[in-house]
């Protein structure tokens, strides 16, 4: 070992420590006031995340028509979802149970399309569903709305 | 103005010598308590009583004397109990 590697050795061996030794001191701090050394009553409340997620359907708009879902491969169709209310960070609270429609305007035939065609198009059902009033929502928040409420089971037989 | 406990039954309880977790079923919430709030909970159990009823628990129980910061303090923990659902106004 040279002395650049032992000194980067010794001084990433420090830092752990500090480090460990600060993490000590918070939870030492912690405990101190929840063990009453200060004499005073003391609650913390941690609140479930699933409880906070499971009381609505929030999502955000998926960020580019390539993250969207499209349904039936032979012929893409945009799943464009209602949303209740627009929230003040941006994202949208989709209710208990989102509605959802099929953009089919204007067809996309993937076999004859070329892909900058495809893109257009896409783009095309994007506008339309925005005219409408819904949103595009990525696979990731496609799966989480699906396990959870159940609304896109019409989609499976597709 | 006098509270009691709100669904003290159902909560659940772990004490680890000193400090408990308390999971509250009805909010799903899990909340950490130090001993001299969980003698709060288990008094307001046991009886109502007003703030000041309370202090004077707690003076006792924990030897120490009240002073104007530790009722304040006494009463924004019941109200901090209340708006969580684990004390409540008595009718």
């Amino acid at each position: 070992m040279d002395k650049k590697e032992s000194f980067e050795q010794a001084h990433q061996s420090e830092s752990a420590q500090k480090m460990c030794k600060d993490g000590n001191l918070n939870k030492q701090k912690r405990r101190m006031l929840l063990k009453g050394t200060a004499a005073l009553p003391v609650v913390m409340t941690l609140y479930s995340g699933a409880a906070l997620a499971r009381s609505s359907n929030i999502t955000g708009e998926a960020g580019d028509v390539g993250d969207a879902v499209f349904v039936d491969e032979s012929s893409p169709k945009l799943l464009c979802v209602y949303w209740n209310e627009k929230l003040d960070n941006g994202a949208y609270d989709l209710g208990d149970t989102p509605g959802y429609t099929l953009i089919t305007d204007p067809p996309i035939n993937p076999l004859t399309d070329d892909p900058a065609t495809v893109l257009t198009k896409k783009n095309a059902q994007l506008e339309e569903c925005h005219r409408i009033g819904g949103i595009m929502i990525s696979g990731a928040a496609f799966t989480s709305i699906a396990a959870k409420s159940g609304a896109f089971d019409g989609l499976m037989n597709l | 103005m006098r509270w009691l406990s709100n669904n003290f039954h159902s909560l659940l309880i772990a004490d680890w010598e000193d400090e408990y977790t308390v999971f509250q079923p009805d909010s799903g919430k899990t909340h950490f308590l130090n001993r001299m709030s969980m003698q709060m909970l288990s008094f307001l159990d046991q009886h109502p009583a007003s703030s000041a009823e309370v202090c004077s628990y707690l003076s006792r129980e924990f030897e120490r004397e009240t002073n104007q910061n530790f009722q304040d303090s006494i009463e924004k923990i019941l109200y901090h109990f209340d708006a969580l659902g684990l004390i409540r106004k008595e009718n």
